[in-house]
C-alpha cells in the first residue's frame, strides 16, 4: 500500500511536469488549428486526467502491492546498456557485443566456461551475420577499429 | 461475382508456377523468423525485401511481400507465447495469456493454438477480402475523422478488459501511453512538442523502441534478477493434438475474433494491435471465466491470434479499393506495387485485374501454406528458445541492440530503449500493466489527430455535427456499452478503483 502510494505521488509529479510543458506550448497556425484544436488542448486534458488519476491511487491505493525487492539487476543492465551505446560507435558492434554478452550471462548466474566463452561468441557471431549478411543491415563497425 | 471468380481461376494458375510459390514460401519463411526475433516485424522484413522483388514480376513480388506480412504476424506470437518477449508489437495482446500458458508447462498448446488461430484467421481474413472487397470499398470511403475518432475510443475502452489488478492503474498507464504518443511533432499543424530540442525526440518515439525496451530489456532485467541459469525455458514444444481438439471446439470464438480483425483491419490506422487487444476484451467478457484471463487461458491466445492475422485480408482492403493504407506495414506493400509502376486503387481493378487477384490469392495460399511450414519449422523457428536463461538474456539484449539499430539506424535510439527498459521493469515491480500504455501508445496519434479534425470540422456545431455521422454514433454507442460493461464487471470482481486488490502473482506485463 505504501509503494502504490509512493507510485501515486510520482505520477501525479510527472503529470504536473506534463501539464507545466503543456501549458507552454502556444504554437497554432493560424485559422487551421488553435484553441480546443490546437496542439496544446489535448495534452493539457491528458495532464490532469493524469493527475487526477494519480491522486485516485494515493488516495485509494492497492491493498496488496510487491515492493521493490532489490535494485541490482536494474543497475548492472543500465549500467551494460548504457556502456555499450556509449563504447558502439568507437569499437563496434562486434568487439562491444563480444565484451557484454558474457558479462550479461555472468550476472545472470552462468558459471560454465564453455557457455560463457563459446555460447556468448556464438551467439554475437550468429546475431552479426543475421543482420549483416542475411538482413543486409549495417551494424556500426567502429571508428576506432576502422 | 464471375469476373472475380475468372480472374481467381487466372492467379490460381498463374500460382501453380514454382517461381511464385517458392516467392510465397521464402516470404513465409523468412517473415516467421523476423516474427520471432525481437525487435523486427513485418514492417522492417518487407521494407528490408522491397527492393528484391523489383526484380520480379509484380504478383510473385507480392508474394514475397505477403508471405513476410503473414509470417511476420505470426512469428511473433511463439516468442510472445514461449518467452515472454512479443516478437512484435502485433503479438503484444497473445502474451498475455501465451505466456502464463507455458510457465504452467503448456507452451506446446500456446504455440498450437497460436498457429492454429493465426492460420485460421487469415485464411478468414482472406475469404473476406475477395468476397467483400468491392462492397466495402462503397463504405470505407463514407468513414471520417469522427467515426476513425470513435472507432480509436472504442479501441481505448479495451483498456478496462485487457487489465490485471487495479483498473486505476490500467487507466494511469494508458492516459500515459497516450501523452507519451504526444511527443514529437504535432500531427495537424508540424509544431514541436515535449522534445526539448532533442532531435531523437523531434519525429517522435518510435512504438518498436518503446516495445523493445519494456518488453525486451525489462524481461533481461528480469533474467538477471531472477538469477536462474543453465535452465531452458521450454523443455519441449511441438504441435499439440490436444490443443486442435479444443481449438476445433471454438469455431464460434473464431468467427467472432475474425470479423473484429477484418473489420478493425479495414479501418485506416487503427491496426492489427488494436484488433488483438479488442477481440481479447470482447473474449474476456464474453467468457463464463473471465478471472481466468491473463493467467494462461487458452482463449485469450485464440482471440488475440486470430484477430490479428484476420487484420491482414482486413488492411489489404482499403489499399486495393481506395489506395489508402490502414497502417505502416500496408503503405510498406503499396510501395511493394508503386516500384512496379501500379497504382493502388479502385482503377487496379480494371487496369490489372489479374494483380489484384493475384494478390487475392497470395494472401488466402499464404494463409493456407503457413500452416505445414509452421509445424513442420517449429523446431526450427523454436530451436534459439532452447538455450539457457543466461544465454537467452544476452540474446535478448543484443537482438533488441540489433533490431532497434537496424530499424531506425540511430544511437539515440537506444538510449531511449534502455530509458523505457528501466520504465518497463519498474511498472512490472509495482504493478502497473504495460499493455494500456501500448494501447494508448498506438491509438494517440490517431486519437488525437482525428479528434482535432472533428473539433476542427464541428466548428461551432460540435454536436449536431457528429450527431449527423450515423456510423460514429454507433462507435460512440457501443464505446458507451463498453466502458459501463467493464465497470459493471470491475464492481463485480470487486477490483474498482476504490480498494481495488492486486494480485499478488508474477510481474508479468499486462
Amino acid at each position: 500500500m505504501q509503494s502504490d502510494r509512493v507510485a501515486g505521488i510520482v505520477c501525479f509529479m510527472l503529470g504536473a511536469g506534463y501539464l507545466a510543458f503543456g501549458l507552454q506550448l502556444t504554437g497554432s497556425v493560424a485559422g487551421l488549428a488553435s484553441g480546443m484544436a490546437g496542439p496544446s488542448a489535448y495534452p493539457r486534458a491528458l495532464a490532469v486526467l493524469f493527475m487526477l488519476m494519480s491522486l485516485g491511487l494515493i488516495v485509494w491505493p492497492s491493498r496488496y502491492v510487491s515492493a521493490l525487492t532489490s535494485w541490482f539487476a536494474t543497475i548492472i543492465v543500465l549500467t551494460i546498456g548504457a556502456s555499450y551505446v556509449v563504447l558502439l560507435p568507437l569499437f563496434g558492434f562486434l568487439v562491444t557485443s563480444i565484451v557484454a554478452a558474457p558479462l550479461l550471462m555472468a550476472f545472470a548466474g552462468e558459471r560454465r566456461p564453455s557457455w560463457l566463452i563459446g555460447g556468448s561468441l556464438s551467439l554475437v557471431f550468429l546475431v552479426y551475420f543475421l543482420f549483416r549478411h542475411v538482413l543486409v543491415v549495417l551494424l556500426p563497425p567502429g571508428s576506432l577499429l576502422g | 461475382m464471375p469476373e472475380i471468380l475468372d480472374s481467381l481461376l487466372l492467379a490460381l494458375t498463374n500460382f501453380a508456377s514454382w517461381t511464385t510459390l517458392a516467392c510465397l514460401v521464402v516470404g513465409l519463411v523468412i517473415g516467421i523468423l523476423i516474427g520471432v526475433i525481437p525487435g523486427l516485424g513485418p514492417l522492417a522484413g518487407i521494407s528490408l525485401a522491397i527492393p528484391f522483388t523489383f526484380y520480379l514480376d509484380p504478383v510473385a513480388g507480392m508474394a514475397v511481400l505477403i508471405g513476410i506480412y503473414h509470417g511476420g504476424s505470426y512469428g511473433g506470437a511463439l516468442t510472445a507465447c514461449l518467452i515472454g518477449v512479443p516478437g512484435t508489437p502485433i503479438a503484444a495482446a497473445t502474451m498475455l495469456d501465451g505466456h502464463p500458458m507455458t510457465l504452467a508447462g503448456r507452451g506446446s498448446e500456446a504455440a498450437t493454438l497460436s498457429t492454429l488461430a493465426s492460420v485460421v484467421g487469415a485464411i478468414i481474413g482472406a475469404v473476406v477480402l475477395i468476397a467483400v472487397s468491392q462492397p466495402l470499398a462503397s463504405l470505407a470511403l463514407r468513414i471520417g475523422p469522427v467515426e476513425i475518432c470513435a472507432l480509436s475510443l472504442l479501441g481505448l475502452t479495451a483498456i478496462g478488459s485487457v487489465t490485471e489488478g487495479s483498473v486505476l492503474k490500467g487507466v494511469l498507464a494508458g492516459v500515459a501511453g497516450l501523452a507519451i504518443a504526444t511527443i514529437g511533432d504535432d500531427p495537424l499543424t508540424g509544431f514541436g512538442r515535449f522534445d526539448f530540442g532533442i532531435s531523437a525526440l523531434q519525429g517522435g518515439i518510435n512504438l518498436v523502441v518503446v516495445m523493445m525496451g519494456i518488453f525486451g530489456i525489462a524481461e533481461v532485467i528480469t533474467m538477471l534478477e531472477r538469477g536462474v541459469s543453465g535452465q531452458t525455458i521450454v523443455d519441449r514444444v511441438r504441435p499439440s493434438w490436444a490443443a486442435v481438439r479444443y481449438f476445433a471446439t471454438k469455431s464460434g470464438a473464431v468467427l467472432r475474433a475474425s470479423g473484429i480483425g477484418i473489420v478493425i483491419g479495414a479501418i485506416p490506422g487503427v491496426g492489427a494491435v488494436t484488433s488483438a487487444y479488442l477481440a481479447y476484451a470482447v473474449a474476456k467478457a464474453s467468457s463464463r471465466d473471465p478471472d481466468s484471463f491473463g493467467k494462461g487461458n487458452p482463449d485469450g491466445v485464440i482471440a488475440t491470434e486470430t484477430a490479428n492475422s484476420a487484420t491482414v485480408g482486413g488492411a489489404i482492403l482499403p489499399m486495393l479499393a481506395i489506395g489508402i493504407p490502414g497502417e505502416p506495414i500496408v503503405a510498406a506493400l503499396m510501395a511493394g506495387l508503386m516500384i512496379h509502376g501500379l497504382a493502388p486503387g479502385p482503377l487496379l481493378f480494371a487496369t490489372n485485374p489479374d494483380v489484384v487477384s493475384g494478390i487475392y490469392v497470395a494472401v488466402l495460399v499464404g494463409a493456407v501454406l503457413m500452416l505445414p511450414i509452421a509445424f513442420l519449422g517449429l523446431p526450427l523457428f523454436l530451436l534459439a528458445l532452447k538455450v539457457p536463461r543466461s544465454l537467452l538474456a544476452a540474446a535478448v539484449f543484443l537482438l533488441c541492440i540489433a533490431g532497434v539499430y537496424a530499424l531506425v539506424s540511430s544511437l539515440a535510439d537506444l538510449w531511449v530503449m534502455l530509458f523505457f527498459g528501466a520504465v518497463g521493469y519498474l511498472m512490472r515491480r509495482f504493478q502497473f500493466p504495460v499493455s494500456p500504455l501500448i494501447l494508448g501508445l498506438v491509438l494517440g496519434p490517431i486519437f488525437e489527430a482525428n479528434l482535432r479534425r472533428t473539433v476542427v470540422m464541428g466548428g461551432d456545431h460540435l454536436i449536431g455535427y457528429v450527431a449527423g455521422r450515423p456510423i460514429a454514433l454507433v462507435v460512440l454507442g457501443l464505446c458507451l456499452a463498453a466502458i459501463t460493461w467493464n465497470v459493471v464487471v470491475a464492481l463485480r470482481s470487486g477490483r474498482s478503483a476504490p480498494g481495488a486488490l492486486v494480485r499478488e502473482t508474477d510481474s508479468r506485463p499486462g
